[in-house]
């Protein structure tokens, strides 16, 4: 964990108030645009975050091990958001092939609304170094460098666990696709 | 070769948002080269307008009020007991291994000193049923003294801890 995150989980498990303030703070925003993004409904976003915060407060303890507080918070996040998903969408509707009523430019808009769903849940089947690698870069908003010294690697593996993560991620889809 | 490209530059631009002409062509003719693009696009949109924004204050004192309550339980509840059961342990299983190999001392009639030796003929003579049990650290005689030993130090070690501890709220878990 980068030195920041260390010391302020440390001095938030001993109980230190500003601790807790000061990790909402540095995480607030960025979990706020991430839900919004997410979901595009403000007042949602704002409850996720609030619920994400609720969590960390029970679940601190368990933090030992990850790579910087940013990287369990959004795991929380995503958790939250396929709960949501799937309590609140309707189930996935398979569009008959012999319909010819359902124009390619439907099914096109449907396919691009769901794939944010499913790279949300992919993103839950990556190696730990791959899903904290895009969650630091973008969901947090860090440069390269940044993660590097969070991940304790150097530039060129940065740039390695993200391109993974993608190829790994349209190999997940597609799998999804063909029924694997 | 185009591929292979497009894969080098989605690896040296994990933020690209934007192609060139060669490439938007090459997408439109690879479906893998796409799906690539699309995904990469979907995560580039949350590294764009990274606006400050912040919870209310209302949820934020709201949130402050409830860790200020559980960072003490925290504390109390699983800190506290799992510490004191660590040491409890600790001592118990120390305390009967010497109380064992103590026995075991006594049975094998291993002490010199007249004095010593005559306490421990007293001891032997009168609770040899335990000693010999105790001597094999199996016995149920051992296995009740580790429990006993066990339970004192938890309680003692739980309730003085709870004395020394600075949060005076310990009792309200
Ligand atoms: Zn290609």
């Amino acid at each position: 964990m980068v030195k920041d995150d260390e010391s302020l989980l440390k001095e938030y498990l001993k109980g230190d108030e500003k601790a807790f303030s000061m990790i909402i703070e540095k995480y607030e925003g960025k979990l706020l645009n991430f839900f919004y993004k997410m979901c595009r409904d403000g007042e949602l976003a704002k409850d996720f975050t609030q619920e994400v915060f609720l969590r960390f407060i029970n679940g601190a303890k368990n933090l030992r091990g990850e790579s910087s507080i940013g990287t369990w918070l959004f795991r929380v996040a995503t958790n939250i958001l396929i709960d949501h998903k799937r309590k609140f969408n309707p189930p996935k509707i398979d569009i008959d092939e012999s319909d010819a009523s359902v124009s390619s430019k439907a099914e096109y808009l449907i396919e691009k609304r769901e794939l944010k769903d499913e790279i949300l849940k992919a993103i839950k089947k990556l190696p730990d170094a791959q899903q904290n690698a895009l969650m630091l870069f973008y969901y947090e908003g860090n440069s390269l460098e940044e993660i590097g010294k969070i991940l304790n690697c150097s530039l060129q593996n940065v740039k390695n666990h993200l391109f993974r993560a993608k190829i790994n991620l349209a190999q997940i889809l597609k799998e999804g696709k063909n029924g694997v | 070769m185009e591929c292979e490209k497009f894969e080098k530059f989605i690896f040296e631009n994990p933020e690209a948002t934007t192609l060139n002409g060669q490439f938007s062509q090459h997408i439109k003719e690879c479906e893998k080269c796409e799906k690539l693009w699309e995904i990469q696009n979907e995560f580039a949109e949350f590294r764009l307008d990274q606006s400050k924004i912040n919870l209310p204050l209302k949820t934020k004192s709201y949130l402050l009020r409830i860790a200020k309550n559980r960072s003490f339980e925290k504390f109390s509840r699983i800190e506290f007991i799992e510490d004191t059961f660590i040491f409890a342990i600790v001592v118990s299983t120390v305390l009967t291994g010497i109380v064992a190999s103590f026995y075991q001392i006594v049975l094998n009639g291993g002490m010199q000193n007249r004095y010593i030796k005559m306490l421990f003929d007293f001891i032997k003579d009168n609770f040899s049923n335990f000693a010999t049990s105790f001597s094999s650290l199996l016995g149920k005689e051992s296995f009740v003294f580790l429990i006993s030993v066990f339970l004192i130090t938890f309680s003692l070690s739980f309730f003085f801890r709870v004395l020394n501890s600075e949060k005076k709220n310990i009792f309200s878990f």
